[in-house]
């Protein structure tokens, strides 16, 4: 409880900081969980090797967005949790470029950072309260909330719902 | 100006315009319907439905197949379980989401399918403890998994399969709607293309039309500008509240203004109110009628002319609102013209009037002293005379007779075109009537060697009604004429019935000289004698034929003559003549009586020579004279003495016999009751009927003869005590009646007369004081006036002509003033029809025949 909260603050100081300032390091919170997303193709300078890595209480810390939607691959309507992939894109300083987004079952799709919205797509981590396992699209399912709107439901849109989510592998 | 309705499509375009806007209406409506379905299948079709499915299946086969190859590396490389377990989950997501995702509903429907579904699942199911347990246990089992795994791999595969044939055939049905949709779209779109092309060839047409029809009206437009800039007649256009919107170059020339002074003003500066203040012109807002309304004016010139104008207005309708049109035509010189025509005639007419008069007031004139001479004549050959001396009488009496004759001529012609001679019809015998004549004319025709004979017609009806006097006229001047163009010939007379009801023709038939062809034509003209070797047979004043076609014409008949020279000629008079059944009843002629008994009689007459001569015809038929020279001595000798008749002057200075014989009669003298007889020779029949009236019982036309004398002294009879008038009824007429009709059938007419004037007597009397009817107190008192002749009410007749007389002098009041009198004559004439066994109750003996 006492972390969570210390994580709170240290990422919120993080959210500001790298906003305002063009450091040339970024320091990440240290993991204190398993990592679930790895981001690749980032600045060298910034970030070592070019990669963020990325737990669950770090993405929590990011700032929460819950959606309540059904899918063309899910039965009936659920309630997910999860952050802006739009928050995640300025948490690590990206600019324009493209996101290519990994799954675990090899499946791949680019989304461009200019076509991010503010709260869709979501990497979504909860589902329904508990967190997202990977036999049921976990452990990051890429989500739109698909009954919100029919610009929700192309193609396109369809193809970037990229469950079972491990990487983003920045092109800039 | 022309009315030009604004171009209105008739009903038929309207109609196809508006079909045609419907087809384009609904066009639009269908392709905006299936629009929105084929974005709707569009959406369809880039929404759920179009996510990569094929992947998503075959992607099953994908991942198990790295399940197996995860199970293989872990086999010789137990560090790779980590990696396995995640393949494990992530083909144990693929299964999960191919079992929830609604997407896939439909492959699950399907049986193959599901058996497949089935079958992963039970792998999934057997061996999920394996994965989800330790390490060691896992890796132990991995052999069997991985059979377990190749043993479910056809069925992955199959799962591929199936969704890809169960999806093309979802997708080649949703294109197939498509293309349904796209095709109806076109056909929809076509069908819109075609309505507009239509809709265009019908605007195009229309404004074709419309532009023929502008060229028309053009056309029209610039002929009216030509008519109204040429017309003789002012056209000037109003609008609805009467200023000038229009006036022609006749109007300007007429009026004085020029066109741009005129518009704007109100018509009322040209046709100002008339003298009275009161508008001219009907008002313009009177309800609009069609046709012209004439109104004659008087218009005014700018100069401030007054003039005469016929003008016409008509109203027209422009659009919504109305124009009226006024034409106007200058009368100036028309009315001129008429007033020219109308004085001219006027003076020529009373040129005419001037002559006619003349020759009737010298005819007049003439009469007076004519008669002191044939009078004297006429006394001094009664006296003691030489042979030659008498020879020259009778030459001096002929001549005078002749001279007469002319005047008389003249003045029938005069009263026949004075318009005021009438018929008297009453009951006659053309028999008798002929046999007078031939009578009358056998002297002269035996001068000439003449045969005078007489045809009846075959069926013996001799009776009819008409005025015995004029038809003996007639008569007498045909055969005079006859006689005298004649020599040792034959001169007959026939009456004949052109058929049982009429009309009658008497013919009048000689051998004499004849007329020539070209004269025939004209014989009937007045003043006419032809050729001059006639002269040697005859003389006359060629008026004898004039007064007969007169005469003729008056009755209603006609007069044609058939002739040829040296062979005779023949007059054939045709009349409308009422025919009596006469049978064989004969009437009796009448015949004078004797002149019983020496009167006492007053001669009241100023001319000296005149009474001179009537007191010496008197004495020689041996009656007593008393003279009187002037009305007021008559008067003073009748009131006097008890005369047995009173001969009276019409015409003397102060009072004239009218009024005397009216004192004489009102009066209670010794001679209120004596017969009065007028002396005039005021021939015409109105003044005749006039002195009836004032209660003198016979007239006396001069000149006086002794034959015409003595007759009025036979018929006179003294006025019984009272009532003055005696003679109700003619009895003599009553009988004819019976005679000719039967006894029967005249009892009845009597009695309808007698009940028919009962009626109009009371109306006249209910009547009486009725201004309104006095436009018809002369026609009835004419009416009943013949009704009372026919059946002999002398009495009644003599009193309606009085009132009759008096209408038609215009003397109203004096008119309906007689009436209580004639109320009372016409009780006691009714009460004397009841003497004669007049009367509703008598016992009719042939009534049962009547019916």
């Amino acid at each position: 409880m006492v972390r969570s909260l210390f994580s709170a603050v240290i990422a919120l100081f993080l959210v500001v900081v790298p906003a305002h300032s063009e450091q040339p390091v970024a320091k990440l919170p240290d993991l204190s969980g398993p990592v679930i997303l790895t981001v690749t193709g980032l600045d060298p300078v910034a970030y070592p090797g070019g990669k963020a890595l990325f737990d669950l209480a770090m993405l929590q810390a990011m700032g929460q967005v819950r959606v309540s939607t059904g899918s063309i691959w899910t039965d009936g309507t659920h309630d997910y949790t999860g952050v802006a992939l739009s928050a995640l894109v300025k948490y690590l300083n990206i600019g324009a470029g493209t996101l290519t987004l990994h799954a675990l079952n090899d499946y791949k799709a680019d989304i461009p950072t200019a076509e991010l919205e503010d709260n869709a797509p979501i990497l979504a981590y909860d589902a329904d309260g508990a967190p997202m396992p990977v036999r049921d699209k976990g452990p990051i399912w890429v989500l739109y909330p698909f009954d919100g709107d029919i610009k929700y439901r192309t193609d396109t849109v369809f193809s970037r719902s990229v469950w079972q989510l491990d990487r983003i592998d920045v092109l800039r | 100006m022309p009315t030009i309705a604004s171009p209105s499509a008739p009903p038929a375009d309207r109609l196809r315009f508006a079909l045609v806007f419907l087809v384009v209406l609904a066009s639009a409506i269908g392709i905006v319907v299936e629009t929105l379905d084929v974005t709707r299948q569009i959406d369809a079709q880039s929404s759920s439905n179009s996510d990569n499915l094929q992947w998503a299946l075959s992607q099953t086969d994908v991942e198990l197949l790295n399940l197996e190859i995860a199970m293989d590396d872990a086999r010789h490389d137990i560090a790779k379980l980590g990696k396995l377990r995640v393949r494990y989950d992530v083909f144990f997501s693929r299964v999960k989401t191919l079992e929830l995702g609604s997407v896939f509903t439909i492959l699950r429907g399907n049986a193959k399918m599901s058996a497949c579904f089935d079958h992963l699942k039970q792998f999934l199911a057997a061996t999920q403890p394996l994965f989800d347990g330790p390490d060691p246990a896992l890796w132990d089992a991995l052999p069997d998994l991985q059979t377990q795994a190749r043993a479910v791999m056809p069925e992955a595969h199959e799962i591929a399969l199936t969704g890809v044939s169960i999806f093309a055939q979802r997708a080649d049905l949703r294109r197939a709607d498509v293309k349904n949709t796209l095709i109806q779209l076109a056909v929809l779109t076509l069908v819109l293309v075609l309505a507009f092309v239509a809709l265009l060839v019908m605007v195009l047409r229309l404004d074709r039309g419309n532009r023929l029809k502008a060229a028309l009206n053009a056309e029209t437009l610039a002929r009216l500008d030509a008519v109204m800039a040429t017309s003789l007649d002012s056209v000037i256009t109003l609008d609805v509240v009467g200023r000038i919107v229009d006036f022609n170059p006749s109007a300007s020339s007429t009026f004085g203004y020029p066109k741009e002074q005129a518009m704007g003003c109100y018509l009322s500066l040209m046709v100002p109110p008339d003298a009275q203040g009161k508008a001219q012109l009907p008002a313009l807002n009177a309800p609009v009628t069609k046709g012209h309304r004439r109104h004659r004016i008087t218009a005014r010139r700018r100069d401030g002319v007054d003039f005469p104008a016929e003008i016409s207005l008509s109203s027209a309708q422009a659009g919504a609102r109305s124009v009226h049109v006024v034409f106007l035509r200058d009368l100036s010189q028309q009315v001129a013209a008429e007033q020219a025509l109308v004085t001219a005639r006027d003076e020529a007419l009373a040129g005419e009037k001037a002559k006619a008069d003349l020759l009737v007031v010298m005819s007049h004139e003439i009469r007076t002293p004519l008669n002191g001479m044939i009078g004297t004549i006429d006394l001094l050959d009664g006296t003691e005379l030489a042979p030659h001396q008498r020879e020259y009488l009778r030459i001096m009496a002929a001549s005078g007779r002749l001279l007469m004759h002319h005047v008389n001529d003249v003045l029938d012609i005069a009263r026949l075109d004075s318009g005021k001679a009438k018929l008297n019809l009453a009951p006659l015998d053309l028999s008798h009537l002929v046999g007078e004549v031939i009578e009358n004319q056998t002297p002269a025709s035996q001068v000439n060697g003449n045969t005078l004979t007489y045809i009846p017609p075959t069926d013996g009806r001799t009776r009819v009604i008409g005025d015995a006097a004029q038809l003996r006229q007639v008569l007498m001047n045909l055969v005079g004429n006859a006689v005298k163009f004649t020599k040792d010939g034959t001169i007959t007379l026939q009456v004949l019935h052109r058929s049982n009801r009429g009309p009658t023709e008497i013919l009048v038939r000689d051998t004499g000289i004849g007329i020539v062809r070209e004269d025939l034509g004209r014989i009937f003209e007045d003043f006419v004698t032809l050729d001059p070797s006639y002269a040697r047979h005859a003389s006359g004043t060629g008026l004898g034929l004039g007064i007969v076609r007169r005469i003729v014409t008056r009755m209603g008949g006609k007069i044609r003559v058939e002739s040829k020279a040296g062979e005779g000629s023949t007059f054939r008079v045709s009349l409308p003549l009422a025919i009596l059944d006469s049978g064989d009843q004969p009437v009796v002629p009448e015949t004078p009586q004797a002149l019983t008994g020496k009167l006492s009689v007053l001669v009241v007459e100023d001319n000296d020579f005149n009474r001179l001569i009537v007191r010496d015809m008197l004495l020689k038929e041996g009656h007593t004279v008393t003279e009187a020279t002037d009305g007021e001595e008559g008067i003073a000798q009748a009131n006097a003495q008890a005369f047995d008749a009173i001969l009276m002057d019409i015409s003397m200075p102060g009072i004239d016999g009218l009024q005397a014989a009216n004192r004489i009669r009102t009066g209670n003298g010794a001679s209120c009751n004596a017969p009065i007889v007028a002396l005039t020779a005021h021939a015409l029949q109105a003044e005749t009927d006039r002195f009836r009236a004032g209660g003198m019982q016979e007239v006396l036309i001069k000149p006086i003869t002794r034959d015409t004398l003595r007759a009025v002294l036979t018929g006179v009879r003294p006025v019984s005590a009272s009532p003055p008038v005696v003679e109700l009824l003619d009895r003599r007429v009553l009988a004819d009646l019976r005679t000719s009709l039967g006894a029967a059938k005249a009892h009845i007419l009597v009695l309808r007369f007698l009940g028919d004037t009962e009626r109009r007597v009371a109306d006249l009397l209910a009547h009486i004081d009725d201004p309104v009817y006095e436009a018809d107190l002369m026609a009835d008192v004419h009416r009943m006036g013949g009704s009372a002749a026919m059946f002999g009410a002398v009495a009644l007749r003599t009193e309606l002509s009085a009132i009759e007389a008096l209408c038609k002098q215009g003397n109203k009041p004096a008119a309906r003033a007689a009436i209580p009198a004639l109320a009372a004559l016409w009780q006691r004439t009714a009460e004397a029809f009841r003497d004669e066994g007049y009367q509703e109750d008598e016992p009719l003996p042939q009534a049962s025949n009547l019916r």
